[in-house]
């Protein structure tokens, strides 16, 4: 049967290489028309499933709110009222870039520094009064001419006062957003697209950067602006000026990725073509092979735009994966093309014998590996299912052109360019020699033992290997834009970015408050602001108010000039915050009432509360437990769903996890199956996939050793390792059925197999110089677990065939 | 418990108990006046005085480790009375209202002016031993100056399982001269 097919498909293109070229070249023309088509949607918010609640809340929430996520402009300055002017002017020229809604750089916070004394916890002002009194006792100490010996009152008073400049994360004692150390101000930008718009945010960054540039070019008040690049202020600047949040982390990220690609392509095509030459030593052949390669990419991308549409994040790098794993079809099929040449001086039989054996083992191995990457279709996740067509489509697109198209163009040039066919012709004698002496793979017991103590070994650590949950060390790096946020939340005490549900009556948001501040319940969430923090219960008010009139009391005792300097400051504050009387939401400002509803435009009327969890969004372990407990939160029996990048970030992560869980497994099953039909032998299995098992285990074990982890970026080289792990095994174990030598499968196949796996590690090995640490654990994930592959495909395999050959067990049928 | 708040539940003391109390205030300061400190200080409770510093922890000592800080009490405002009243000018008494176990006299300290720009409200609280009435507390801004040595110095030390001695050395700290 596979005689039959062999034969008149080598017929087929022996009589009409011409047509099938033709008809070839006319489909790639085609795809590649469909390919100019083809887009990037750099939105990663459309790669998670559309009909997720939290996604359809984060819908409507861009609706309600005109946008979700922050541009944060930073000026850093040591000339303060310098600073704030130039934060008023940026602010009103940022105002009138069309994709921006709202700056601002600060607010009117009299009404919360006035009324401090009702947002502090009970706890807090019972210990404030402590203290108070407390210092009373040692400022009278020292009236006396006594020793105070207070040296903590002070520090402790400070570390209280600190934790209460920042009310419902507005500072009362600045309307400026300023740090507590007078360093650093904030202008709050929010716009109208959405921060994963890459193209959204890109354009909004170059025109605040626009805006930046102009005032820096001319300005009344003769400010010198220049961006922050490492630490400190920036030299001959007045003010250093830095760009964060969601909008500039995004588009950074991007960017960094694709910069970091260009060299790391040059490298890597650089790096094949050369080991190509050292291979082949025949510039035509290797010219020939890479045309059909890149032929084989524009179909699958003509593929893509047909079928999807357009490519995502994450499959605008296939191109790259694809190639390297692809010309392996390639190698193989001229390695054996001229091998069959050199023996035989036969045109048709070389091809038919190499179409026969070789297209058989590319076929299976195509098919596996398409299979096994197919499956991710299934995802849910669309960087996995995108992914997993693309990659699976061009798998077995690569492959057909492999044995369509590059033995039709070999036939056209044997019979146009007879130097060609010399140059198929290849010195065999060594090989052909060592063959007739027909010698046993070497010390094959004793690799296969201390192979086998060595990967029961590895697996143990291999099942110990974790997920990396921190994006930051994993992925993104630190990037310029991430230290900044740091340095912003730390210094403006805000922890990670807050999330926001929305609720429809005043009732709802009253209910969601106390559901929420339920710290025991929600044990990830660290501050609750909704528009009822802004007005604490009158219950908890009166509370204050009879500790108030306690404190007034002392404070109306002591003399004026018992207080100094700053003392003096906050005893004021103090006293002028304890005058106030306990108030309702009607006496609270309209403008600190506003950032809990929607904009105008909605026709909504109901009211955002913001939830800010324990830590930062980079942490996606703490997310995922923090969208556990608020993503979607029940009350009388409705759903109330919470929105924003860390949910969205979460959701990505438990997708991701969820599949990673899920879907090696199906993998697994389906290689096992495609294996047992193509060689109807379950003991021809153990030999096919022990490159497979062997290379991921090793990887597995090796990177638990190198405390490597399991990340978001590296995960997706999984399916390439399998296929690696499936096709080096396939190769070497269908020659030696050929022939039942190991030896001589090894002499034959071993250098194409080897080939094929070292140009796709150069390829990998590339991202080593990317500089992104996504890419870097990308790279370095692909070529431990391909060189893993390789390694156990060119020794344990073949001393696993030596051995059972020795001990006649577990012989699989010969096909040859 | 002799330690308490002022200010809160104060209840009017009877005019022969005001009478004496006044008379005990002003023979103790004609004898600080005179710089007879040996014999004002016979107006003062030293047990009284111990007990406030050493409260929250009196009620477990020995008998043994009560008089011992109470001759330490004695010894400290013995030693450093003439420092502490050095600057004072003149006291004022005023209302006299129970507060718990103890008798409150408001009281304005007059000070000499050419050290001091103001004088204080302060108030005094006095207990009955006996048939005598004596001082054993000092109140200023409503916060008890023996009371503020054990909240501020005796507690947090026996809190973190200092000993007694550690306890009573910082409060003979407080009393060094700056």
């Amino acid at each position: 049967m596979r005689e039959r097919i062999a034969s008149a498909i080598t017929d087929s293109l022996y009589k009409n290489p011409g047509l099938i070229a033709l008809v070839i070249v006319i489909i790639v023309g085609l795809s590649a028309w469909q390919m100019s088509k083809l887009t990037i949607n750099y939105n990663q918010l459309e790669l998670i499933p559309q009909d997720l609640p939290s996604v359809l809340a984060t819908k409507r929430m861009f609706k309600l709110a005109g946008g979700y996520g922050h541009l944060f402009i930073t000026l850093r300055g040591k000339d303060i009222p310098h600073m704030k002017r130039v934060a008023d002017d940026l602010t009103a020229e940022i105002k009138k870039i069309p994709e921006v809604r709202s700056a601002t750089c600060r607010q009117d916070v009299s009404f919360l520094r006035d009324h401090l004394a009702y947002y502090v916890d009970i706890d807090d002002l019972n210990e404030a009064f402590r203290l108070m009194r407390k210092k009373i006792r040692a400022m009278t100490r020292e009236k006396l001419g006594m020793k105070s010996g207070d040296t903590e009152t002070d520090e402790e008073l400070k570390k209280l006062v600190e934790k209460y400049r920042n009310v419902n994360s507005k500072f009362v004692d600045d309307e400026y957003n300023i740090d507590p150390a007078r360093e650093m101000i904030l202008i709050v930008i929010q716009a109208n697209g959405i921060p994963n718009d890459l193209g959204f945010s890109k354009k909004l960054l170059s025109d605040v950067s626009s805006v930046i540039e102009q005032y820096n070019q001319g300005n009344p008040r003769g400010a010198k602006l220049r961006e922050k690049n490492g630490n400190g202020p920036a030299p001959e600047a007045t003010i250093t000026y830095g760009m964060t949040g969601e909008y500039k982390i995004a588009y950074d990220d991007s960017t960094h990725i694709r910069n970091a690609l260009e060299p790391t392509s040059f490298v890597a095509f650089a790096g094949i073509l050369i080991y190509l030459v050292i291979l082949f030593r025949r510039p035509v052949q290797i010219i020939l092979l890479m045309t059909t390669l890149v032929m084989s990419i524009v179909i699958t991308f003509g593929f893509t735009r047909i079928t999807l549409g357009e490519l995502n994040t994450i499959t605008a790098i296939l191109g790259g994966i694809l190639m390297g794993f692809g010309i392996d079809f390639g190698i193989h099929f001229l390695y054996r093309f001229r091998d069959e040449y050199s023996h035989r001086g036969d045109i048709y039989e070389s091809l038919r014998q190499t179409i026969l054996h070789t297209g058989l083992s590319s076929l299976i191995s195509a098919v596996t590996s398409a299979a096994s990457l197919f499956v991710l279709v299934l995802a849910a996740f669309k960087g996995f299912s995108h992914f997993g067509l693309i990659a699976g489509a061009g798998t077995l697109i690569i492959a057909i052109m492999m044995n369509t198209f590059l033995p039709a163009a070999i036939l056209l040039l044997t019979r146009t360019w007879p130097n060609f066919s010399k140059s198929l012709l290849v010195n065999y004698k060594k090989i052909d020699d060592a063959d007739h002496l027909n010698k046993p793979y070497p010390f094959a017991s004793r690799i296969l033992a201390a192979s086998l103590i060595l990967t029961i070994g590895l697996a143990y650590f291999a099942t110990r290997i974790e997920f990396d949950y921190d994006s930051r060390t994993s992925v993104t790096g630190n990037t310029q834009a991430l230290m900044l946020q740091d340095e912003i939340e730390k210094r403006f005490g805000r922890k990670g970015l807050p999330s926001v549900v929305y609720t429809d009556t005043l009732e709802e948001t009253k209910k969601l408050y106390d559901e929420l501040s339920n710290k025991d319940k929600y044990s990830y969430v660290q501050q609750v602001v909704s528009i009822f923090s802004l007005a604490p219960p009158m219950e908890q008010q009166l509370k204050t108010r009879r500790i108030l009139d306690q404190i007034q009391e002392r404070l109306v005792e002591i003399p004026a000039d018992l207080m100094a300097g700053e003392n003096r400051e906050l005893f004021d504050i103090v006293k002028k915050s304890l005058a106030t009387q306990p108030f309702t939401l009607k006496d609270v400002p309209e403008d600190l009432l506003k950032q809990f509803r929607p904009v105008p435009e909605s026709g909504e009327k109901g009211y955002f509360t913001l939830i800010i969890p324990k830590g930062s969004v980079t942490d996606s372990k703490l997310t995922v437990e923090f969208t556990k407990q608020v993503g979607t939160i029940t009350m009388g029996g409705k759903n109330y769903y919470a929105t924003g990048h860390m949910i969205l970030m979460a959701n990505l992560a438990m997708i991701v996890i969820r599949d990673g869980k899920i879907f090696p497994a199906i993998v697994a099953g389906l290689i096992l199956i495609i294996l047992l039909i193509s060689y109807r032998d379950p003991r021809a299995l153990v030999f096919a996939i022990a490159p497979l098992l062997g290379g991921m285990v090793w990887m597995l074990g090796l990177m638990y050793l190198l405390n490597w982890k399991i990340n978001y970026v590296n995960i997706v080289v999984f399916p390439v390792v399998l296929g690696y792990g499936i096709s080096v095994g396939i190769f070497i174990f269908n020659r030696y059925l050929e022939c039942h030598s190991v030896m001589f499968a090894l002499r034959h196949t071993g250098a194409a197999v080897a080939g094929s796996c070292i140009t796709t590690v150069i390829g990998w090995a590339s991202l080593f110089f990317s500089g992104h640490k996504g890419l870097t654990s990308m790279g370095s994930v692909a070529v431990f677990g391909i060189s893993a592959a390789l390694l156990v495909a060119l020794t344990v395999m073949p001393s696993l065939m030596q051995y059972t050959e020795d001990k006649k067990i577990l012989i699989p049928k010969c096909k040859a | 418990m002799l330690w308490q708040e002022t200010g809160i539940m104060a209840a009017p003391v009877s005019p022969a108990d005001q009478k004496e109390i006044l008379r005990t205030l002003a023979l103790a300061q004609y004898w600080i006046k005179k710089g007879d400190y040996n014999r004002a200080i016979a107006y003062v409770d030293f047990e009284g005085m111990a007990e406030i510093v050493m409260a929250g922890y009196w009620d477990k000592m020995s008998q043994k480790e009560k008089n011992d800080i109470i001759t330490f009490m004695k010894n400290l405002i013995r030693e450093k009375f003439p420092i502490i009243t050095q600057r004072l000018k003149w006291l004022q008494f005023g209302a006299i209202s129970e507060n718990g176990n103890q008798v409150i006299c408001e009281t304005l300290a007059v000070f000499d002016h050419t050290t001091e720009k103001k004088d204080q409200k302060i108030q005094i609280g006095l207990v009955k031993r006996g048939n005598e009435w004596k001082g054993v507390e000092v109140y200023i801004l409503k916060e008890g100056f023996l009371a503020g040595l054990n909240e501020d110095k005796v507690r947090p030390i026996l809190k973190r399982g200092g000993t007694i001695q550690e306890a009573l050395d910082a409060v003979r700290l407080v009393f060094q001269e700056r």
